[in-house]
């Protein structure tokens, strides 16, 4: 098996499609990582003194009523992960700044796709991109005719004579593919740990060897279906245009397809659509600005009740601090069941897009890819959460202060400069590795090496009874 | 003519009987039904997001009427006043979905609102779908296109040079020219009936007006000079007396490098030679701006009547000294993030301009922005709408501004009568003149291409 493996590595390196297919993908994954590495120091560099600038306004802005700084409040901006090299996922398509006012839960904002021109969106160089949808190509590339050819010149038998076996001649062929684009997919992650930079996760190396083991079955997926076709084709141009029918269908066009579909299927609320319900919700709920309804009668009545007294001027705290406090409590259980409901549709999209695993690998994969360099929707949804926590406790702060010394004042209420060096800073937290959500995909994966390999057995075997006399 | 004729009737009976032929129909045919489909999908849906957008803006006008009529006082205040605008569907945005499902499509303005938060929380769309993007037609024409295209020209005449019938058809006045030609032509009718048949289906699926026929008519052309460019490239490697196979690969490696690998290093490099200037800085430096504008807030105040003399909220009805102090803090802001939004637009344009150089190396390049521009859901158009957006929010901020800052009261009449954006599209004449070039190119690498292939097969 393994002279099968070094002559066959020769005779590719001869015919100068290795050394083509290598260069290739190191000089792609060389110049990803190195532009990656340019936007991300910028990317970092910006983020790391927006914040400075704005933890210093926020900290000199002076006397002022706690509810107007409330509204001002804080931002929270989404660092960028140092995995994130490994595979962009959606964080180029995702908000990065959540502005944490008072009365509303902002959708994360400050897309850097809207920054850049719309290419195409199916050739951003990246890591992730050169080994799902380039490597696959370059292994059929290399591999079409590892069998098909010497079927073609009629010395498959000639090679059978010699002892040799065709399960493991074709075990050689798999074994010299799959080791050449292993040890590039290992050189290409090392190139980018070596750059480095971004914000800090604790997991790194976890991550990355989870990343690079999904990468390792998708490989190994890949040289299996090759080498099946290559067995099972009568000529090297057969295998080829099944090969490529195959890596066009499942790589670039399955994606888009099941990614409509699921957005035909689960539509997300357009941004308006999501305002007006919220909205509704409420007007029905409880505002601290709004008009004196039923429910400010009776919130007032129950506050009178509480402190006993007989009239909101004798309250010895700010009822208008009670009421924005309140208004608060009414509008988190608002926004919690709408953001749920959105987080429950991306989560059935994301079901829709795994049910494309029944066709290939790639969708198994992409989610293993990004969930591993924590640039998938969970994540992102966990920096919105984070965000959100963190505008509850500046609201919640501002409003305590208010309510207890803006008594008589209300509105007119200026509270000491100091009280805004209290607030803390947001502080993200980059999510440990969700190995629970990760193990359907690291199975489907997993079931889809097996389901290749079964294949390329049954091919070879198949091909081996046919050989035989 | 007539053996040409010959030559295609006879490919034609071969074409019948093969099944990649009838395969590569097929797909094509699902491909562009999808794409279609999919692409009317999209557009529905924006087309209802504009009408809810103008549905509330309504429904905002009556309960502003029926507050009025009941003596609301804050109803009767200028400055809180609100108004929704819409970004109509682009005018193909069937076609191809380009960057219109990233862009904002919708304000709220007001007498508080500056240029740097004009566009907010519209991002709710799923990030994983706007980062695979749409199944639609321009992705079928881009990516798909060309691999049908190579499926059916690969073995031009490398089959029969491989079996040496090629020297049998020359005794017969069978020109290897003429037989490639014939069989493009041929071909290239198979391939183009699912894609007229696609672009006619958009057209006639909304109401056909001439903006709409000229624009499919021009992204045909276009689709045409795209594929026209790969049975060139088809024709040269038939010219080149590659065998099957090396053809083959040959056409195949085109692709690689020419859709997917310059795309990629075209879209990275102009990331980074042209970066937009950094949306945390524009947070930043508006936050700023309004701390400094609070502070300084009585001044402004007073900085604005003494700049507007006929104006004296004293002497009227004056707003609330928090709706003053907002408005003219809004106009602090906008002033200060004036350069930064500007610089934003500026770094669109600089990419656009860089890739309009780059795109001349991928076909594929070219064919996307060009599907892209006559879609309208380029860049062009977007940018058209947040400048248009950017005046008509400037326009409504010191309109009712000034009517607030002055105690002038509300009445229905002004309500009825208050201005909605009317976005006025980029012109076909503009869209055409942008487009023209690339296709002329398309048409022209293509023309050549076929030009120097059959001047090399009739040497041959």
């Amino acid at each position: 098996m393994i002279a099968t493996a070094r002559l066959a590595w020769r005779q590719l390196w001869r015919d100068r499609r290795l050394p083509v297919a290598l260069t290739l993908l190191l000089a792609l994954a060389l110049v990803a990582i190195a532009l990656d590495q340019v936007r991300a120091t910028e990317a970092e560099r910006d983020r790391i003194a927006a914040d400075t600038l704005d933890r210093e306004t926020f900290r000199t802005q002076g006397a002022r009523n706690p509810h107007s700084v409330a509204h001002f409040s804080r931002f929270a901006f989404r660092p960028r992960l140092e995995t994130m090299t490994l595979d962009q996922g959606v964080s180029d398509h995702a908000g990065t700044a959540v502005w944490m006012e008072a009365h509303r839960q902002n959708p994360p904002n400050a897309r850097a796709a809207e920054d850049h021109l719309d290419l195409g969106r199916s050739s951003e160089l990246g890591l992730a991109w050169i080994w799902q949808v380039v490597a696959p190509l370059l292994l059929v590339g290399l591999g079409f005719d590892a069998i098909a050819r010497e079927r073609e010149r009629r010395t498959l038998p000639l090679v059978l004579v010699g002892g040799l076996s065709l399960p493991s001649f074709v075990a050689g062929k798999a074994l010299s593919l799959l080791a050449v684009f292993a040890v590039a997919l290992l050189g290409s992650v090392a190139m980018s740990s070596l750059v480095g930079g971004g914000y800090p996760v604790d997991d790194r190396v976890a991550r990355t060897a989870i990343w690079i083991g999904g990468y390792l079955g998708y490989l190994v997926v890949w040289t299996a279906i090759t080498l099946a076709a290559s067995v099972r084709a009568r000529t090297s141009r057969g295998a080829l245009v099944t090969l490529l029918g195959i890596w066009a269908l499942t790589v670039l066009a399955a994606p888009r397809i099941v990614a409509t579909l699921a957005d035909d299927q689960v539509p997300i609320p357009s941004s308006t659509e999501l305002s007006a319900a919220i909205e509704r919700d409420l007007k029905e709920g409880f505002d601290g600005h709004g008009p004196a309804d039923q429910r400010t009668k009776d919130f007032e009545a129950r506050i009178l009740a509480e402190y006993k007294v007989d009239a909101v001027a004798k309250l010895p705290v700010s009822f208008a601090g009670l009421k924005l406090e309140e208004g608060e409590r009414v509008g988190n259980l608002v926004f919690d069941k709408h953001h749920a409901w959105l987080a429950e549709r991306y989560a059935k999209q994301r079901s829709w897009r795994r049910g494309s695993s029944l066709f290939g690998p790639l969708a198994a994969l992409q989610h293993l890819s990004t969930a591993a360099a924590g640039t998938d929707v969970e994540q992102q949804l966990e920096f919105a959460r984070q965000a959100e926590h963190q505008r509850r406790d500046i609201v919640a702060r501002l409003n305590t202060d208010m309510i207890a010394h803006g008594t008589g004042k209300d509105f007119d209420y200026l509270a000491d400069p100091i009280l805004w060096t209290r607030i803390p800073a947001f502080q993200y937290s980059a999510p440990s590795l969700d190995r629970a959500g990760m193990r359907i995909d690291l199975a489907l994966l997993a079931v889809w090496v097996v389901i290749a390999s079964l294949l390329l057995g049954w091919t070879v075997r198949r091909a081996a009874k046919e050989l035989v006399p | 003519m007539t053996r040409l004729r010959a030559v295609m009737w006879w490919d034609a009976r071969m074409l019948v009987r093969s099944r990649v032929a009838w395969t590569a129909l097929a797909v094509l045919t699902i491909a562009t039904g999808l794409a279609v489909c999919s692409g009317a999908q999209f557009r529905a849906r924006w087309s209802d997001e504009a009408t809810h957008e103008r549905r509330l803006e309504h429904e905002g006008r009556r309960e502003h009427l029926e507050l009025l009529a009941t003596k609301d006082p804050w109803a009767a205040m200028p400055l809180f006043i609100e108004t929704k605008l819409a970004l109509p569907p682009a005018p193909l945005a069937e076609l191809i979905v380009g960057r219109s499902d990233l862009d904002p499509r919708t304000a709220n303005v007001s007498a508080f609102s500056h240029r740097g938060a004009l566009f907010r929380d519209y991002q709710t769309a799923s990030p994983v779908a706007l980062a695979i993007g749409r199944f639609d037609l321009g992705f079928v024409v881009v990516y798909l296109l060309p691999l049908f295209v190579i499926a059916l020209g690969y073995g031009l005449l490398s089959n029969e040079r491989d079996r040496g019938l090629d020297r049998l058809l020359a005794v017969h006045d069978v020109s290897r020219w003429r037989l490639a030609l014939g069989r493009v032509m041929l071909r290239s009718v198979v391939l183009a009936a699912p894609l007229v048949a696609g672009i006619g289906t958009i057209l006639l699926a909304e109401e056909p007006t001439a903006d709409r026929a000229a624009r499919c008519t021009v992204a045909m052309l276009a689709i045409l000079g795209y594929t026209a460019f790969w049975w060139s490239l088809v024709f040269v490697v038939a010219s080149s007396r590659l065998r099957e196979g090396p053809s083959l690969l040959a056409l195949l490696v085109a692709w690689v490098v020419l859709v997917l690998i310059v795309p990629a290093i075209v879209g990275a490099i102009t990331k980074t030679t042209h970066p937009a200037p950094s949306r945390f800085a524009l947070i930043a430096a508006s936050r700023s701006a309004e701390v400094a504008a609070v502070t300084s807030a009585h001044e402004l105040i007073g900085g604005y009547i003494h700049d507007h003399p006929e104006l004296d909220p004293r002497a009227t009805s004056a707003p609330p000294a928090f709706a003053q102090r907002s408005f003219v803090v809004a106009r602090e802001i906008d002033k200060a993030v004036k350069p930064i939004v500007a610089e934003f637009d500026r770094a669109l344009e600089a990419q656009q301009t860089s890739v309009a150089r780059w795109q001349l190396v991928s076909p594929a390049l070219l064919v996307h922005r060009t599907l892209s521009t006559i879609a309208g859901t380029d860049e062009t158009r977007a940018l058209a709408f947040r400048a248009q957006a950017r005046v008509f929010a400037d326009d409504w901020r010191e309109t009712v501004g000034r009517l607030g800052m002055s105690g002038v009261t509300v009445d229905a009449a002004m309500v009825t009568s208050r201005p909605e954006l009317d976005f006025v599209e980029p012109t076909l004449g503009d869209t055409l003149s942008t487009v023209a070039i690339p296709i002329a190119l398309l048409w022209g690498l293509s023309i050549l291409a076929s030009f120097a292939a059959f001047h090399r097969l009739r040497r041959g």
